[in-house]
């Protein structure tokens, strides 16, 4: 970029590379050993069975490969060992903000989390490292029903509603990473909306990483009864190290019969660190699962939210938006896994490569055999920048039977030169007229947001976008 | 082939595995480790002489050149080494600048036994226009492991036809590679009929501007049959042009599986590539596996994918039915028509 664009331009998006100093009371160390799970079970005082779950993950984890054989080879730079897998100040979330201690208090006000709860939000769950430092949800929910807590507090005072989907949507042993998030675990929003309970406002979490080397395993199960509609949104931020940090989230969606499930991500992490999440929903008969993702930040990002079609009609849905800078992998993707008659699905991803920056698309449709009339379309699109970015498309499809319909179509494009000369004659710089032709390129995804997030969202493109074109 | 190679992942030194994503859903564990055992076998009879050619003599050269084949295979490195050690039957044909042999096509017949290993290297020179039919007839229990390379010079056209001729009872494993040169046109086209089961592996090299590559494949699979079939278009140049367009028709309970790559090297601008995949299901017990997949490392391209997988259409069924045909023929008629685009686009272009 010229000297003189840069001077005319706003600098990137860095509201979230800032850190204080840590203040840590409980500090498990680097590496995943029992005496850490000893220490974490300790310090959130869970009975037995869950000390005993923990460990039982361990062993999955130790066991299990990295799965070197078809995962970005990037991952293989992780040191499982420099991580510090349990940081908190406490383990008890505040319900009022002038309680959140105040260094924590003043990192989420400058991510505007408190004006958007009072702005926007029916509840607002913000995670500080490993555990929760504020939860609250309006009262008129909660006399609803609403369940809105962490983890910790999930299973152990309402551990009826929630131990028997728990693990059951992404089992222990699924993958390495999910073997690891069920033996290290903390902080995450558990939600459970009653049957015919329909939220207006949606929930939000927020997830903070402030201190070096911290490995963040939140965990979300979020269970909407028959008929009960919610929308979920989180953000998350990091500031800048030259460590690696670890972002392992398990999220685990159960909606049932006639639910609508709609879970919006805005992931801004710095880029030393690896956001590794996996995200997998079930829908029942007649239910629906949004997936509304889109991945800006993070060095390296694999992702593939998932729905596992259950029940008989039920619906899943992916929309994706990736945005890869010079250093940047987004390995997202989508999930379809048709296991009843009668479903369908759709998954729109588009992404953008800018520098040497890559993104791929990685996805899975599945018509398990003896599925009648399942229908799925999916659709990627791939914009590149500049002569040395990357984008790479790799789905798989299979399909069982002679009644099911799946097609998938990609493209890669790049922005027309023509459009950009039109633009520029009219009066806009090279880099606006470049930051206008992106936005239109993923505008009908970017719409499907929440109006607060989408404006947001336009936002931080064109700051990405003036920053690294020119 | 040392410059082509250069782009290629270091060959495979083990037997394919499960955890090769390029075999995902082919059953290494049974088609692959049947073949390999065939071929380290010191049982299996190695006949000879087992491909034949009408080209004229002189066409037809005395000796392979060396390293005609190795390395290009997708991930069956392994059983590709142990073929090149027992490579019993060869032919090298090299067909002269600026022949025209489009009328009056040259047939490469290659009869399978028990187990047959078979090179078939082809070079058409600058400025020759040929019409290749290559037929790999197979008897019962058959095993034939071919490796094949066609390499066509600037201003050559080539259009070659493979015709896999199975005995039900039959397995094929095709390794071929595609070279083309600068304004080369190559258009190729395989079936493959009644094999237990068949892989195919193509690898085709764009590496001069101007080249013009089509490939097609029409497939018809009936009860037990498995086809895998695995493809790479590889632009290590700018400005050259490929399409792929595969299709099957996949009835009973037989297995299709495509696994098809478009790689664009840096540099390679201006390519021009496009992939699809298409099936018609036509049973509740048919399966379909379909992997199309983009590497692009370059912009200013034009690349784009495409699958489906679909049974036939009931509107499309509806209007020849109540023109007054039977629903057999109509699902027939339905299914020839389904192929014919692929026949017609190789014998059109």
């Amino acid at each position: 970029m010229s000297n003189e664009l840069q001077r005319q331009l706003p600098p990137r998006d860095t509201r979230g590379d800032f850190s204080f100093p840590e203040n840590n009371a409980l500090d498990a160390g680097y590496g995943l050993t029992e005496a850490t799970i000893d220490y974490i079970s300790d310090a959130k005082g869970e009975p037995d069975w869950l000390r005993e779950f923990r460990k039982t993950a361990l062993r999955k984890f130790r066991e299990m490969p990295m799965p070197m054989h078809w995962a970005p080879q990037e991952i293989a730079g992780l040191d499982f060992e420099r991580i510090r897998y349990y940081l908190a100040q406490t383990t008890a979330p505040q319900r009022r903000w002038e309680d959140v201690p105040d260094e924590v208090k003043r990192t989420f006000e400058r991510l505007g989390v408190p004006e958007q709860e009072r702005a926007f939000l029916a509840g607002v769950d913000a995670q500080y490292d490993s555990e929760t430092a504020y939860n609250n949800m309006r009262a008129e929910l909660s006399a609803k029903g609403v369940i809105f807590t962490n983890s910790t507090e999930a299973l152990t005072r309402h551990e009826a509603i929630f131990r028997p989907w728990f693990g059951k949507v992404i089992p222990m042993g699924d993958n390495k990473f999910s073997a690891l998030n069920h033996a290290a675990f903390s902080g995450g929003s558990f939600i459970y909306v009653p049957k015919g309970v329909k939220l207006a406002q949606p929930l939000q979490a927020y997830f903070r990483i402030n201190s070096e080397s911290l490995g963040q395993f939140e965990r979300t199960l979020i269970i909407a009864d028959e008929g009960a509609e919610l929308m979920y949104m989180e953000g998350c931020t990091a500031p800048k190290y030259d460590t690696a940090t670890l972002h392992s989230g398990v999220v685990e969606l159960v909606a049932l019969p006639g639910a609508k499930i709609q879970y919006v991500t805005v992931q801004n992490w710095a880029q030393n660190v690896y956001n590794l999440v996996i995200q997998r929903g079930l829908a029942m008969e007649g239910a629906q699962i949004r997936w509304i993702d889109c991945n800006i930040g993070s060095g390296v990002t694999m992702k593939y939210p998932a729905v596992l079609l259950r029940g008989a009609h039920a619906r899943g849905e992916v929309v994706s938006i990736s945005i890869a800078r010079d250093g940047q992998l987004q390995d997202t993707g989508a999930r379809m896994i048709h296991a009843a008659p009668h479903t369908s699905s759709n998954i729109v991803a588009k992404s953008i490569s800018i520098g040497k920056g890559r993104a791929s698309y990685r996805g899975e449709v599945n018509v398990l055999p003896g599925m009648d009339n399942c229908r799925n379309h999916t659709e990627c699109d791939a914009l590149l920048l500049q002569s040395h970015s990357r984008t790479d498309t790799y789905p798989a499809i299979t399909v069982h039977g002679d009644s099911s319909a799946v097609q998938h179509e990609a493209s890669v494009s790049q922005v027309d030169e023509e459009m950009l000369f039109y633009m520029q004659q009219r009066g806009l710089t090279r880099a606006q007229a470049m930051s206008l032709a992106v936005n239109g390129f993923i505008n009908d995804l970017v719409n499907e947001f929440p109006m607060e997030y989408s404006v947001e969202l336009r936002r931080l493109i064109d700051l990405e976008m003036e920053d690294s074109v020119g | 082939m040392s410059a082509t190679r250069q782009h290629l992942p270091a060959a495979t030194t083990t037997p394919p595995d499960r955890l090769n994503e390029d075999w995902r859903f082919g059953r290494p564990q049974s088609f692959a480790r049947d073949l390999i055992a065939r071929l380290t076998s010191t049982k299996e009879s190695d006949d000879t002489d087992l491909l034949s050619c009408d080209a004229p003599t002189d066409w037809i050269c005395p000796q392979l050149p060396q390293d005609a084949f190795g390395g290009v295979s997708i991930a069956s490195g392994f059983i590709e080494e142990l073929a090149l050690q027992r490579l019993s039957s060869t032919l090298a044909l090299r067909i002269p600048e600026k022949a025209d042999a489009e009328e009056h096509p040259i047939r490469i017949h290659c009869a399978a036994r028990a187990l047959t290993c078979a090179g078939i290297h082809v070079e058409v020179l600058p400025g020759a226009h040929v019409r290749i039919i290559e037929e790999h007839e197979h008897t019962r229990d058959s095993a034939l492991v071919a490796l094949r390379s066609y390499t066509v010079h600037p201003g050559a056209t080539l259009r070659l036809e493979l015709r896999e001729l199975g005995s039900g009872s039959s397995r094929a494993l095709n390794i071929s590679r595609i070279s083309c040169a600068e304004s080369s046109c190559v258009r190729q086209l395989t079936t493959y009929n009644h094999h237990l089961w068949a892989r195919e592996e193509t690898t085709a090299f764009l590496s001069a501007p101007a080249a013009d590559l089509l490939l097609l494949s029409a497939n018809r699979l009936h009860s037990g049959e498995w086809l895998d079939q695995r493809t790479r278009q590889l632009h290590t140049s700018p400005g050259a042009k490929s399409r792929l367009l595969y299709k099957n028709i996949v009835d009973a309970d037989a297995t299709a599986i495509f696994g098809g790559n478009i790689r664009v090297q840096p540099g390679a601008h201006e390519s021009d590539s496009y992939l699809s995949n298409l099936n018609l299901l036509l049973s509740p017990d048919a399966t379909v596996h379909s992997l199309p997949g983009l590497e692009i490392l370059a912009d200013r391209v034009r690349c784009s994918h495409g699958s489906a997988s679909a049974p036939i259409d009931p509107e499309q069924l509806f209007y020849l039915l109540s023109r007054g045909i039977g629903e057999t023929e109509a699902r027939a008629m339905l299914a020839d028509a389904f192929l014919a685009e692929v026949h017609s686009l190789f014998n059109q272009a």
